[in-house]
């Protein structure tokens, strides 16, 4: 346990001290938002049927480009090395990094995602359920990018691979997270979907742990 | 099992049950043809159509067959670093990903008549489009690392967290109100479908298993043989 603040405590220190990439995330994810919106009529209707989608994958294209920084930095100069030769468990180490990611990540959008859609659409009414899935299925998308980071620090310009090799596994995730909301415009219960998201996510934890842990080994041979 | 994990081992066996499983796949694909197309009936309801089932269904359970082939394989080369396991999962990943293919385009073919529509955003279609996705991950990821053994460890890792996605795919029938017929089979000791259906279908099955496993212990020989020969290159 020690371990794992002492770690979660390097990574804060490391990125929180980097302001610059934390405010260039959030332009990046605010940016990418209006661009999609530019592209949509200026309707308020078809604006709010699909504002969860833009959103949601606006948000996925953020965590895939800016969790990179958190892997590939401490592999080039060889901190992640010294940090498993220290004594440091691979798993403390993915853990505090998956923290590190949420905090650095997932907190400021979350902050911002409110003020957002009220600048947006001041009546927009599903703005519940619509952040609740993103809590709740955010923290799963977050693991299989760290993953597919781990296992592609290899590889030189990994980008377009990474995008390829973990689409596939956002895909349930994605279709609860964004079912939740549907499931609230046509006036039900979104629990059900939050309830799923939650299974998804313990899953996903279990699965990247055990394999992150194989990933990071093979990383340090 | 691990005496014949030797690739040498590995090597002999397979010269003596290559032809074998070659006979078998032209003997059991000849039957299953006539069966298929001359003495089954046409469905009540489609016509002739039905008869994309036989290719449709056999590559089907292939396309998930060999995925769960893969992650077996995976498993004991994580676990036990066996360099054959390895080579038969990366030899697997284009061949499953082949019949997964062919399993989407005749199940439009299939589809268009039948659901008047090519493509619908079912949740068994679109599990198979997945599964197709992650096999091209897969066979990415294993070809783009210098070291081939560092690109079969990322494929192995990749592919366990790949298996998730084989529950999904078959329990997304019941998960998602759809569009595709539930499994007609699933059931052993009653199954949904006709006899007379039932026999070119388990004749094809066996086929595509047969002609599978002549195509895998190819790919297999010709990947031990690639990877002496850069073991001479290394040592030269």
């Amino acid at each position: 346990m020690n371990n794992f603040l002492v770690l979660l405590k390097r990574e804060l220190a490391v990125n929180i001290l980097d302001l610059k990439t934390l405010i260039t995330n959030l332009i990046f994810f605010l940016l990418s938002v209006f661009i999609f919106l530019l592209s949509f009529s200026n309707d308020m209707k078809i604006l709010q049927s699909y504002f969860h989608c833009v959103i949601w994958v606006v948000f996925l294209f953020n965590v895939v480009f800016s969790t990179e920084q958190f892997f590939e930095s401490d592999f080039k100069d060889g901190s992640l090395k010294e940090l498993i030769a220290t004594g440091y468990s691979p798993l403390d180490v993915i853990l505090s990094k998956f923290l590190g990611v949420l905090l650095m990540i997932l907190l400021p959008i979350l902050i911002v995602l409110p003020i957002l859609i009220y600048v947006v659409d001041s009546n927009y009414f599903f703005y519940k359920s619509l952040i609740k899935s993103i809590i709740l299925g955010g923290p799963s998308i977050i693991l299989i990018t760290l993953i597919g980071q781990i296992l592609l620090a290899n590889v030189k310009k990994n980008k377009i691979l990474l995008f390829i090799l973990i689409v596939p596994f956002y895909i349930p995730i994605l279709i609860f997270g964004i079912g939740a909301t549907e499931l609230e415009i046509i006036e039900k219960s979104p629990d059900k979907n939050f309830f799923i998201l939650i299974g998804l996510f313990m899953i996903t934890l279990s699965i990247s742990l055990i394999t992150g842990k194989l990933a990071m080994e093979e990383l340090n041979n | 099992m691990f005496k014949i994990a030797n690739p040498r081992r590995f090597q002999k066996l397979t010269e003596f049950i290559y032809p074998i499983i070659n006979i078998f796949a032209f003997i059991l694909f000849t039957i299953g043809m006539y069966f298929s197309f001359f003495a089954s009936p046409p469905d009540y309801l489609q016509g002739q159509t039905v008869r994309i089932m036989y290719i449709h269904v056999p590559s089907a359970w292939l396309s998930l067959g060999i995925y769960s082939l893969m992650a077996v394989c995976s498993f004991i080369s994580i676990i036990w670093k066996h360099t054959l396991a390895d080579i038969i999962a990366r030899s697997a990943a284009p061949i499953g990903a082949t019949f997964t293919l062919l399993t989407l385009i005749t199940g439009s073919i299939w589809g268009k008549p039948t659901w008047g529509t090519w493509w619908v955003w079912d949740a068994r279609l679109t599990s198979e489009l997945i599964l197709f996705f992650i096999y091209c991950g897969h066979i990415l990821i294993s070809n783009s690392f210098d070291d081939t053994r560092k690109g079969d460890r990322a494929a192995s890792i990749l592919t366990l967290i790949g298996i998730i996605n084989l529950p999904v795919i078959k329990w997304s029938v019941d998960w998602w109100n759809t569009l595709h017929q539930p499994a007609s089979i699933s059931k052993l000791s009653s199954p949904n479908i006709d006899i007379q259906m039932l026999t070119p279908l388990s004749f094809m099955t066996f086929a595509f298993i047969f002609f599978f496993l002549s195509i895998l212990i190819t790919r297999i020989r010709g990947e031990i043989y690639l990877r002496k020969i850069e073991v001479i290159k290394l040592s030269n």
